[in-house]
């Protein structure tokens, strides 16, 4: 009899700790799908830009641009040269953002110089964009070490909130020909992820 | 009984799964990736004393060392500001242990992780409670990406006797 009241317990507290599980997922499901029209409101864009419709849930802690047309900025490089993402447009283009201390970042900076040097010719460009405002001198310190062969530059706090925000380094995006973003990464990703989401933005909105 | 029993079991099985499904909300992973974890220490008046301050760095990260390996890597820094009546001498931390990306096995980076503990040279003039308040200034990564620096407010209670 004892024991029967036992497993009976047993089993009134699994159930509850499934009521309490089941509410809990419910709860915050309902505080994601509130925040949701808050984050999209936070992401500066003008209508028809990428940040207008960003999702900020779709893909691991990013707002999923994918298939968005890329917002446009203008930054000068190292070099002085002004580039605007618009004019590469035609070209297949990935938006690095990096920083000087961020070590993942300085491990596949590489691997973007060699890809830029193998598909360039193809129409590839690589923008590297830094997000730790450091110093000219820094930055030529980090080109030269790693052997960077494409535009550095300084990210101006706008860029970044137009794709997405910029929670954690390094992030990627590879825009199409037409423009359009066709994969991000946040996260250092494998060498032949890297050389496959190239691929895929050469293939993206060809001429 | 037998089949009670079963019916228990299966459902408390259940009930572990359903918790574990309850999704981690996203960016909640790292909320805190370095806690304080002291609490107040007692020196004697009127010598040098050590005092051991407790961090602790979220599993799965990792902090530069305060002498990391790359100059470009942001150091482990704690500041002291002194409080009246007692003098902040020295700061101790201690080595970093050598880390490496998986992508990047040759490059060691030299890092905390874990629990670690920065030593405080302080002086008390006088017997009495001195409240010392700082900022541990960081920067956080895991094995895949880095997150922005940081700097962790801390508070330091020290008795002196």
């Amino acid at each position: 009899m004892k024991r029967n009241a036992a497993v009976l317990l047993v089993l009134a507290a699994a159930f509850a700790a499934i009521f309490w599980a089941g509410w809990h997922n419910f709860q915050h499901r309902r505080q994601i799908a509130a925040q949701q029209p808050m984050q999209v409101q936070l992401i500066p864009a003008t209508p028809g830009d990428a940040g207008s419709s960003a999702n900020p849930e779709a893909t691991d802690g990013m707002a999923d641009l994918r298939g968005k047309p890329a917002p446009d900025f203008t930054l000068t490089s190292l070099d002085g040269q002004k580039i605007s993402l618009a004019d590469l447009k035609g070209k297949a283009v990935l938006v690095n953002f990096w920083a000087t201390w961020c070590a993942p970042c300085k491990v596949e900076m590489p691997w973007f110089a060699e890809f830029q040097q193998k598909y360039g010719a193809q129409g590839f460009q690589v923008l590297g964009l830094a997000q730790d405002n450091p110093s000219r001198d820094e930055m030529l310190k980090v080109a030269a070490r790693v052997g960077t062969n494409y535009p550095l530059m300084l990210a101006d706090g706008n860029v970044d909130k137009a794709f997405g925000g910029i929670d954690y380094l390094p992030e990627s995006f590879y825009i199409g020909r037409d423009g359009k973003i066709v994969e991000e990464t946040s996260g250092l990703a494998g060498k032949d992820e890297v050389e496959a989401n190239i691929k895929k933005a050469l293939a993206a909105g060809g001429q | 009984m037998i089949r009670l029993r079963r019916l228990a079991l299966v459902v408390a099985l259940l009930a572990v799964a359903a918790h574990a499904q309850i999704p981690e909300p996203r960016g909640a992973r790292h909320k805190s990736d370095v806690v304080y974890l002291s609490e107040a220490v007692t020196v004697q008046s009127g010598q040098p004393s050590d005092v051991e301050l407790y961090f602790r760095v979220a599993d799965a990260l990792h902090i530069n060392s305060h002498t990391p390996s790359d100059a470009a890597q942001i150091p482990t820094t704690l500041t002291l500001a002194p409080a009246a009546g007692m003098k902040v001498e020295d700061i101790h931390y201690p080595s970093g242990t050598r880390y490496a990306f998986s992508f990047a096995p040759k490059e060691k980076l030299s890092v905390y992780t874990g629990d670690f503990v920065v030593k405080a040279r302080v002086t008390a003039a006088h017997a009495g409670s001195y409240v010392l308040t700082g900022m541990l200034r960081y920067q956080a990564c895991d094995n895949l990406l880095c997150y922005p620096p940081k700097t962790l407010p801390i508070t330091v209670i020290v008795n002196a006797r």
